[in-house]
This record gives structure tokens, C-alpha cells and sequence, in this order.
């Protein structure tokens, strides 16, 4: 069908959008910072001449920046996003160790966030204005106002200094070993992804029980009720269907901010992910490693709104006609 | 004629709006809390009752030195409302003198990216064809930019340079930069809508000019939603600043509410009351621009009876 | 004739933030087996929340504060929530206003019906499949399986309406309330379903009661009427009667306000507005609009009157509220 041409196109969309993203992050460095060359030596006083010309060398950084950023493009068309200038590691090592911490953590904080917020929303819009209406919208509104590492701070002050039952940050203990350890990853997931998991719930349910209000009073909830239907039925077949058409797209695009925003709750949590590394990498000037994250990160982002769209094609068929 | 009946409606308009306004119970508290915040963010340099200096939270060489290390009141002394740091600081006065310095970024960038919004929504929406493609495709990359990695990435490049006022414009303007695309969608959605609308065609039948529409009528019907999004703007700018702050990637020489979070941030497992109380400041502004944003919604895009 | 539903003294309040709307302020009419009843008046007058009270779906903040509505024997004011459950889609069935929203837009039209069936009736999908398709000959929609597969914005509003039609005869209920169901509709579209109308009611024996502000509707299409006036019954008989020889000065503006093919006639609009449910006009509702109004009708609210031979009951009973129908000698039209 044409979904497919649709989708292809999308996705062909991404690579000049991808483009545009690292051209600017990387000319807005050497505008700001200068040479690449003077970063390197400012990183690394110490760093021995022949490393320092092999680096120059490998990484092209003594051509003119435009060069230097298509040479750059080109290497990454064959996955090759260069070396850290702190480390010397080749970036695609570095960024694959800390890429899957991020996205499991990112997927299971939406897991349960999405997962909430259905029988959450549903509670609040069949109770409007009663007592756990009004908690639900309180708490909703409290967690999108609420500084998301200052939650994680508090709950770790709570868990883990206080209560002493749930680790202070990292992904796992010293010791563990996977997948063995589970229960060692599991508790360490537990605070970060909880934290992630309120903020997006307070998104959601405060979305999803605003729809889900308008909607009952529509007509054909109306006549399902003058026939009869019981409450289960119109609530969960019919209700829900139609609310949660916009929520999807919201889901998506919360997704995309959400991975975009990991450098804060890594950081709060030691979180060996993308963001913590994204954090340090910036500090440093740590140019490689940097457009790695910023062209990953984008493409990620990306590739959930085209994913959430298609979804809705699938979901709403009002749209599926054209 | 037309414009007398468009005036007078804008004007009970207004009144109904702020009669609805006045019912919507988180509106109204939104409202005060926000009052509240300006009101304290304004006096408070004058009444904190110890020194802050930003640049160096260990006060050497001052007279008036807080005890280090102290618990707030719970455990210890009401002089010290919100407790002391190890570092010396009084926690209360650091929050009574950094407040004004989020609402000030906060605001400035909302309202900084707002005008930008407005502009391009009303442009594309109003001209559409190839000014609204040409515009929209502009828009959608600043919004699938991935904001936050790069305002950490600007501040580290500039934000050492700069010093007082203009460290707070370099805030305002970057994070406003990054707030404005997914507003202007919304309102050139919004442009769209009133545009198809019947008196519209009426006006253009009866030749009013391009600017007169644009000005005289759609603006005022774009505005509800204007004033609601700016409300909320506020509210994510304000959560941006503070973990731009909290990263580490404030300026380091004025002091705000994510600064002190993020010099206290190592010793938090001895003195979490300095995370404590600036970051339920934070959560208290915010909330009362969530909560403003509420009301306004309610009083100016009214749903069906509640 | 036993009626198959009766309406005795109903009163529908709505207890807003604005004051009690009195939307029903007993109303009463019967209406008889295999008929098209009319409800007929302005909007505002009542027409629709009388629908919902017979249902009872009256939306919160209204609630049904006396009457009773005798349905099989029983008042349905007094059945429990259970018990109403048996009697909507199944005994009473209900159709509205707009095609465009009535039927939910993300589910097929088969998924719609087998599900209106399944939730009517004992019988399992299978046999739900076939009674759907059966539904959907009955209200005459042409080439019924591609029907079935489709989604209601592929289908046109007349289409819509057949559709909703069939689901509401899906528990072979023996009444039809429909509400304003051709309003949306254009003029060729809206003589099908009223078409339709008339042979369900041969076919089925079904009672309507149809709600419409359309005079031409209920001349076209009715056998009896009640018209209604901001929360009341103004009169009831059959159509004939109601229209050849209208007893009640409201009806008679109807009928004037309403342009004719075969008669030049003045067109007169009713002069006023619709009062105000929260404070209505004291006495007769419609005494500040009414030409032959004295002093009596602003003070006393006039009763039932009933009208002609009551003891034949094959005929319908004619019943009117106005104190003067005696006097006034009413144009006939």
C-alpha cells in the first residue's frame, strides 16, 4: 500500500534533517572554540607530539573546518565516527557501551509510565471532581513541575541514605554480573526509572483524562449508553480508543525529549548511559564523541516520531484512507 | 460597524473570561502562589539575613558567618530556617536572593520565545503555500534538535566569557531559541482554524486589507491560546534553566537556584537539606505557572459544562 | 388500545450553577402500538430531555424529580439500574440527531453491530454476523456487505443514519425514540429515512416517537402529535386534528409560521422569545407570546383538558392546556 512509500519517505527525510543537526553543532564548536587543534593540546598539555600529529592526521584536523565536517560526514556514512581525543578510543566503542544503559532504562521507564497511565487516566475521568480525581490531578500536576533530578535526589536521600534499602546510583554493583545478577540491575533501575517514569505519567494522565472527559460526552458514547452496553464496554472498547489517538503521537514525542534529556538523570544517578558520557564529553570539548552523541541521539528522536506516526495510521483509520 | 462589533465583543469577552477565570480553582492558585514568589524573589536580597557570595560559598574573611553544618529546624535553630552547609552557606538566604534570578531567565526566554512563535505561526499560517512550507520545515528542525545536549554544549562554549546582565540574556536567548518551534506549530494551527472561520471571508468580501485581517481579527482570537502556552512556556524554561544549572553548566558567576543545587550536589548524602529546599522552591514556581496555565486554559478555551 | 408507553406527569430538572432549569414540568401524552407519535416544538422546549428521562440518561446535573413513565406494565421510574439496562436497546431503542457522531469512528460498522446485537440479545457472533447483515436489509442499505467492512466516515450521512437505524432494531426493541433524525440530513435523503420510518412501523408494528421542531416532517410522516412548549405540553391528538383544528394558540403559530405550497397565506413569526427555564413565566408558559391571552393565564397554570368521546378507544385521545380553547374560535389553516 502506500504506507510503505510514506515511510520510506520519512525516513529519507531524516538524512538532511541529521545532516543539518551535525553541521550546525559542528561549526558552532569551532566558531566558539577555535582550532581543533588548540582543543586538543588545551585537553592534553602532555599529550606527546607523534599522537598528537597521528591524531591531526586521522581526524583531518588541519583542513578547513567545511572539509573537516564533510570528511567527517563521510566517515560516518561508513561508521566510522573517529576517536575520543581524550581517550584515543575509537567513539563507536565508546558510544555502544553506553548506548544500551540508556535505552533500556528509556524503555522501561516507558513501560511503566504507559502502562499507569491507562488505568490512572481512566479512574480520574470516570470520578471527575471527586476526591481521587482531584489527588490525581494534584500529583499529575506536581510532576511536571517538579525538577526531575530533584525528585531522583530526594527519593535517593529517602531509599537510599535513609531507608538504606535501594543503591545511590549506577547501573549495578561492582560485582555483578549479568545476567546472574539480576536482582542487582533490577534494584538499581528501580529509582532512576521510576523518576523518569512519574514525570511522563504526569504528562500522560493529565493529556489522556482531559480526552477521555471530552469524550464521554460525545454522542456515540451516548447512544452505546441509551442501548444499554455496560459501562466496561463503552469505557475500555470505545472510550479509551478514540482519547488515546492523540496521546500516541504525545507518547512519542515525550520519548524522543525523554532520551534527549538523560544527561540529567544519569548524571543525578551516575548512570553509565549516553547523557552521563554526553556530560563529560562536553566538558572536555571531547569534539568525536560529542557529534557522535548529538548525530545518535538525533536519529533516535527521529526515528520514535516516524515510528508514533505510523502507529497512528494504524490506530486511527480516519487517517488511513489517503 | 464591523470592527464597533468586534471591539465591543473583545471587550465582554474579556469580562467573561475573567469571570470563568475567577472560578477555576487552579487558576486562582496559580495565581497566588505566583504573586507570592514574585513578591518574595523581589525583596528577598533585602531581607536575607546572611551574605551569599556567588562566586565563593566559602565566606572567608566575613564577619557574619552562619555556623557550618547545621540541620534546619527540626533539629536545630529557627534562625537558620532551611539549615546551613558545610561550605558556610545559609541555605534560606541562598534561596531568598538566587529566586529572582530563575524568574527573571525563566520569563525572559518564555516571552523571547513566544514573540518568535508568534511571528512564524501567524506568517505561515496567514500566507501558507511556500512561506508556510518554507517556515514549517524550519520549525520541525528546531524542534527534533536535541535541545538540552545542545544548550549544555552552547553554555560550555560561551557562558564563561560573560558576566552579570549579560549571562542572564545569554540564558533568556538560548533557551528561547529552543522553545519557540513547537509553539509556533501550535499556533499556526490555530491561524489555520480561525482562518477558515465564516466572518473571515466576510472581511475579505468586504476588502479589508491584509494587515487589518491579520491584526484586527485573527489576533485577538490566536491570543487565548497565545497567553496559555506562554503561561506553561514559562514553567519548561524555567525546569531547563535549573538543569542546565544543575549540570554544572551555569556561568559560575551569578548564582541561582540550580547552582546552588549543583555545588551541593556531592554532599548530599550529609546535608540533603540544601537540595532540599531550593529545589522545592523551584517545584513552587513552576507549579504555580503549570497551575496559572490551567486556569487560563479554562477560562479562555471553555470545554463542555464540567 | 392498550398504550404501548405512557408519560404521566414527567418533570425533568437540571440543577445548575445558574438555578433549577425546569427542561420537563409535567408532561404527559400516550402513545399507541404501531404509530409515529410526534413530540414536536422550539428547541428548548423540552423535547430531547424527555427522550433522555424515557431512557433514563439524563445527564448529571439533571435529574427526573416526579412522574411516572408506564412501560409493559411497569413504571420504569421505579426499576433499578439492572433492570433499566434490560429494557434500553432491548425494549426502547434510541437514534440522534447527528449521523456524523453516532457511530464511533474507529470501529467497522459490522464490529458495531455485532456488538449493539451481542449486547442485546442471547445470540452468539456468529449468529450476530448474519443478524447484522439481516439489520442492515432491513433499512434498505444497498449492497449490505461492503457496509459491513466499512468505517462510518467512509459512509454518507444518510448511509450513517440506516446504519444507526439498524442498531438501534438490533434488540427488536418494540419503541424507537428518534431524535431529530433527519435535521442533518438534505430534503431527498430525509424522505428515505422517513420512509424508512413508516415500514419499520408497518412491518414491525413498531412505535416511534419521533422528535422534530419540522412541522412538514410531522405532517408527512406522523400519525399522532404533542407539541411541546418550554417544558410543557401545550396539546396532543392525531395529526389530522392537530392540524385541521388546532385547539392550543400555540399550535396555530406553528402552523402560520410554516410557508405552504397550496395556500397563500400571511407568515406570521410568534412574536417573544423562549422564556427562561429558571424563572418561567408565571401561569400559562406561553401567556407573554399569546394573542389571546387574558388575565387568568398569567396567574393559573392551565390543566389537562381532555378533548372529544372518550369512550371509543380505538380512537387517540385528544387532550389540550389552555384555559380559553373553548372561546377562542382558532383560524383553521
Amino acid at each position: 500500500m502506500n504506507i510503505w512509500g510514506y515511510v520510506i519517505r520519512r525516513l529519507l527525510y531524516i538524512v538532511p534533517m541529521v545532516i543539518g543537526i551535525t553541521a550546525i553543532t559542528f561549526f558552532t564548536v569551532f566558531a566558539a572554540a577555535g582550532n581543533p587543534v588548540a582543543i586538543v593540546e588545551a585537553n592534553d598539555p602532555e599529550l606527546p607530539q607523534a599522537t598528537l600529529n597521528a591524531l591531526i592526521n586521522y581526524l583531518q584536523l588541519n583542513r578547513p573546518p567545511a572539509i573537516q565536517y564533510l570528511n567527517w560526514l563521510w566517515n560516518v556514512v561508513h561508521l566510522n565516527f573517529g576517536v575520543s581525543i581524550q581517550s584515543g578510543r575509537p567513539v563507536s566503542d565508546i558510544i555502544w557501551s553506553w548506548a544500551w544503559t540508556t535505552i533500556y532504562l528509556q524503555l522501561a521507564a516507558l513501560a511503566v509510565s504507559v502502562a499507569l497511565a491507562i488505568p490512572i487516566s481512566v479512574y480520574a475521568a470516570k470520578r471527575r471532581n471527586s476526591l481521587g480525581d482531584f489527588v490525581i490531578t494534584g500529583v499529575s500536576v506536581f510532576g511536571i513541575s517538579a525538577p526531575v533530578f530533584w525528585v531522583g535526589e530526594m527519593l535517593i536521600i529517602l531509599f537510599a541514605y535513609d531507608l538504606g534499602i535501594l543503591p545511590a546510583g549506577g547501573a549495578h554493583s561492582l560485582n555483578a554480573v549479568w545476567p546472574w545478577s539480576l536482582g542487582d540491575y533490577l534494584a538499581h533501575l528501580v529509582l532512576p526509572a521510576a523518576v523518569i517514569a512519574y514525570f511522563n505519567l504526569g504528562l500522560y494522565v493529565r493529556l489522556l483524562r482531559s480526552r477521555l472527559v471530552e469524550i464521554m460526552q460525545s454522542d456515540y458514547i451516548m447512544a452505546l449508553k441509551a442501548m444499554g452496553t455496560p459501562e466496561r464496554i463503552t469505557v475500555y472498547k470505545h472510550a479509551l480508543r478514540n482519547a488515546i489517538t492523540p496521546v500516541v503521537t504525545f507518547v512519542g514525542l515525550a520519548l524522543g525529549t525523554s532520551i534527549a534529556g538523560a544527561p540529567v538523570t544519569e548524571t543525578t544517578f551516575s548512570w553509565p548511559g549516553l547523557g552521563y558520557e554526553f556530560v563529560r564529553a562536553i566538558t572536555n570539548l571531547d569534539f568525536p564523541v560529542i557529534l557522535a552523541i548529538v548525530f545518535l541521539i538525533s536519529v533516535m528522536t527521529m526515528v520514535s516520531n516516524i515510528a508514533v506516526d505510523i502507529l497512528y495510521v494504524y490506530i486511527d483509520p480516519r487517517v488511513r484512507v489517503s | 460597524m464591523v470592527t464597533e462589533t468586534v471591539r465591543r465583543k473583545s471587550a465582554s469577552q474579556f469580562a467573561v473570561a475573567l469571570r470563568r477565570f475567577r472560578k477555576s480553582k487552579a487558576g486562582l492558585v496559580g495565581l497566588g502562589m505566583l504573586v507570592f514568589m514574585c513578591v518574595l524573589a523581589a525583596i528577598g536580597p533585602r531581607i536575607a539575613p546572611y551574605n551569599v557570595n556567588s562566586n565563593n560559598l566559602l565566606l572567608q574573611g566575613d564577619t557574619d558567618i552562619p555556623p557550618t553544618w547545621l540541620k534546619p529546624p527540626l533539629f536545630h535553630d529557627w534562625a537558620f530556617p532551611f539549615g546551613t552547609t558545610v561550605g558556610g552557606l545559609d541555605v534560606f538566604s541562598g534561596v531568598l536572593v538566587s529566586l529572582h534570578v530563575d524568574i527573571i531567565i525563566g520569563v525572559g526566554a518564555a516571552l523571547f520565545a513566544m514573540a518568535l512563535a508568534i511571528l512564524v505561526g501567524l506568517v505561515s499560517g496567514f500566507y501558507g503555500r511556500v512561506v508556510d512550507t518554507v517556515l514549517m520545515r524550519v520549525t520541525e528542525l528546531f524542534i527534533v534538535f536535541p535541545a538540552l545536549l545542545f544548550l549544555l554544549l552552547l553554555s560550555r562554549l560561551l557562558a564563561g566569557r560573560l558576566s552579570g546582565v549579560e549571562t542572564l540574556l545569554f540564558y533568556i536567548i538560548i533557551i528561547g531559541v529552543f522553545s519557540w518551534a513547537t509553539n509556533a506549530r501550535l499556533i499556526r494551527g490555530e491561524v489555520l482554524r480561525v482562518k477558515s472561520l465564516e466572518f473571515i471571508e466576510s472581511e475579505k468580501a468586504l476588502g479589508a486589507s491584509t494587515t487589518r485581517i491579520v491584526f484586527r481579527h485573527i489576533l485577538p482570537n490566536v491570543l487565548a491560546q497565545v497567553v496559555v502556552l506562554t503561561s506553561f512556556t514559562v514553567a519548561t524554561s524555567i525546569l531547563t534553566e535549573v538543569a542546565l544549572f544543575f549540570l554544572g553548566f551555569g556561568s559560575g558567576n551569578i548564582l541561582s537556584l540550580g547552582e546552588i543545587m549543583y555545588l551541593n550536589f556531592p554532599y548530599m548524602d550529609v546535608e540533603w537539606w540544601a537540595e532540599l529546599f531550593p529545589g522545592l522552591s523551584v517545584v513552587i514556581l513552576v507549579l504555580a505557572f503549570n497551575l496559572l496555565g490551567d486556569g487560563l486554559s479554562d477560562a479562555l478555551n471553555p470545554k463542555l459544562r464540567e | 388500545m392498550e398504550p404501548t408507553l405512557q408519560v404521566e406527569s414527567l418533570r425533568t430538572y437540571f440543577y445548575t450553577e445558574a438555578g433549577v432549569v425546569k427542561a420537563v414540568d409535567d408532561v404527559s401524552f400516550s402513545v399507541r402500538p404501531s404509530t409515529i407519535h410526534a413530540l414536536v416544538g422550539e428547541s428548548g422546549s423540552g423535547k430531547t430531555v424527555t427522550a433522555q428521562s424515557i431512557l433514563r440518561i439524563v445527564p448529571k446535573p439533571g435529574r427526573i424529580v416526579g412522574g411516572r413513565i408506564v412501560f409493559e406494565g411497569r413504571n420504569l421510574l421505579d426499576l433499578d439500574e439492572r433492570q433499566m439496562r434490560m429494557v434500553r436497546g432491548r425494549r426502547i431503542s434510541l437514534i440522534q440527531q447527528d449521523p456524523t457522531a453516532t457511530l464511533d469512528p474507529m470501529f467497522t460498522i459490522q464490529d458495531q453491530l455485532v456488538e449493539a446485537i451481542m449486547v442485546t440479545t442471547e445470540l452468539d457472533r456468529e449468529q450476530a454476523k448474519k443478524k447484522a447483515r439481516k439489520l442492515l436489509e432491513d433499512v434498505k442499505i444497498p449492497g449490505p456487505e461492503n457496509v459491513l467492512k466499512s468505517y462510518p466516515h467512509q459512509l454518507s450521512g444518510g448511509m450513517r443514519q440506516r446504519v444507526a437505524i439498524a442498531r438501534a432494531l438490533a434488540g427488536n426493541p418494540k419503541v424507537l425514540i428518534a431524535d431529530e433524525p433527519t435535521t442533518a440530513l438534505d430534503v431527498t435523503i430525509q424522505a428515505q429515512i422517513l420512509e424508512l420510518m413508516r415500514s419499520l412501523r408497518d412491518e414491525y408494528g413498531l412505535s416511534i416517537i419521533l422528535i422534530t421542531h419540522d412541522l412538514g416532517i410531522v405532517a408527512q410522516v406522523a400519525d399522532e402529535v404533542t407539541v411541546m412548549y418550554a417544558g410543557k405540553v401545550c396539546e396532543s391528538g392525531s395529526v389530522d386534528d392537530i392540524f385541521h383544528s388546532p385547539l392550543h394558540p400555540y399550535t396555530q403559530a406553528l402552523l402560520l409560521s410554516v410557508p405552504r405550497v397550496d395556500k397563500r397565506i400571511k407568515l406570521r413569526a410568534i412574536p417573544g422569545n423562549i422564556p427562561d427555564l429558571v424563572q418561567p413565566p408565571q401561569g400559562c408558559r406561553f401567556h407573554p407570546r399569546c394573542p389571546y391571552a387574558v388575565e387568568r393565564c398569567s396567574q393559573e397554570e392551565p390543566g389537562l383538558e381532555k378533548v372529544g368521546s372518550q369512550a371509543d378507544h380505538t380512537l387517540p385521545s385528544r387532550s389540550v392546556y389552555c384555559h380559553r380553547f373553548r372561546e377562542i374560535k382558532l383560524e383553521v389553516v
